[in-house]
């Protein structure tokens, strides 16, 4: 895994990402990641999204989370679709590793109401405590948690 | 100058707490000096880079700072001009002076928060409301304001998947083949596909492996 030069560990796992969506219809290269939001039980591919202010969810595996129900943050959401309402949810997302540790995350994260875009993973609320590095040649995603 | 409040959360303050919209009016004019309205920044252009957001992030801090004060200072004197001649409606039970006041600084210190996390400001949102004293962080909407704008929390799991490198393969090679549809996909081969999350999930919740799953938008 990666080190400081110290020699502290700055990342603890590495995963492959998906470096396109040849669906899109945007059509430039992203990077995917593998996330498993709690509840949900299997893997799913977010879009790894530093200038977003915050991580949004697919409303569909928001329900399937059972997270529908909580009590959430009424909000509406400016993102390249237009305006979104839709709520601020606290919940927990592990970023899954290939390799080395994968990292557990409580995070608050925006489920919009209705939404025809992917899972995003913003800065706020989620990766201001992921310390990360992208390999583009091998396409490896490397993370840890911030101290 | 006059600064607009187009926000609806302090639309939806009662017309019996007018003060306290005159006092977050002159918040926002604290915060925001220039004629842009306040909060809900998001329909705006992007402030310019030349120092215009560091300048307002000073300006929001300095209004931070500013709620903290006792109720009794700026904030009060500056109000006093443009209070209603009374602050509460005929009959209405007034507060004693000193919770009054607290719940004033609360509600004020809350919609500021509010604001600034609509406009995304979350950093400067969090130390709004860490400005207010430990005794009103108890109050249900700064619980769950506070919750929401919580730092994450992240630690090391041993939880691991497997390399994905032929599922997206598939992905990149099928996506045309399965538009709108969620797919269910374990070492490169398709696994099942359904026209809801709900639906896909039936077919492989009693698999001993865990495909990965998406939509192909």
């Amino acid at each position: 895994m990666l080190k400081t030069l110290d020699g502290a560990d700055f990342t603890t796992g590495r995963a492959r990402f998906l470096d396109e969506d040849a669906n899109a219809l945007e059509g430039t290269a992203k990077i995917f990641v593998k996330i498993e939001p709690s509840n949900l039980g299997f893997p799913v591919l977010a879009q790894l999204d530093t200038g977003s202010a915050w991580s949004i969810l697919k409303p569909e595996i928001a329900e399937a989370m059972q997270l529908m129900n909580e009590e959430g943050e009424p909000k509406r959401l400016s993102t390249r679709f237009g305006s979104i309402d839709g709520q601020l949810k606290r919940t927990n997302i592990t970023i899954l590793a290939d390799d080395g540790n994968s990292i557990d995350l409580e995070a608050t994260v925006f489920v919009p109401t209705e939404w025809t875009g992917g899972n995003f993973l913003g800065y706020g609320g989620l990766l201001e405590r992921v310390r990360f590095a992208v390999d583009p040649q091998e396409n490896f995603f490397y993370f840890g948690p911030s101290a | 100058m006059d600064v607009q409040l187009n926000n609806n959360v302090f639309d939806q303050l009662t017309s019996s707490r007018d003060y306290i919209r005159e006092k977050a009016a002159l918040a926002a004019r604290i915060a925001h000096s220039s004629d842009q309205s306040f909060g809900l920044g998001w329909p705006g252009p992007c402030p310019d880079e030349n120092g215009e957001r560091t300048r307002k992030a000073a300006l929001a801090r300095s209004f931070i700072h500013f709620v903290k004060e006792p109720a009794a200072t700026f904030m009060e004197s500056q109000c006093e001009k443009s209070l209603p001649a009374s602050k509460h409606s005929v009959g209405q039970k007034e507060p004693p002076p000193a919770q009054g006041v607290a719940a004033e600084n609360m509600e004020i210190t809350y919609r500021v928060a509010l604001s600034l996390m609509e406009s995304e400001q979350i950093t400067l949102a969090r130390r709004a409301l860490d400005s207010l004293p430990v005794g009103e962080l108890g109050d249900s909407l700064i619980v769950r304001l506070r919750t929401m704008l919580a730092v994450p929390a992240a630690k090391t799991s041993q939880k691991r998947d497997i390399d994905r490198t032929l599922d997206y393969q598939w992905i990149r090679d099928h996506a045309q083949d399965y538009r709108g549809q969620w797919v269910a996909v374990n070492n490169g081969q398709l696994l099942a596909a359904a026209t809801s999350l709900r639906e896909l999930l039936d077919h492989v919740k009693h698999l001993k492996y865990r495909p990965l799953l998406h939509q192909i938008s």
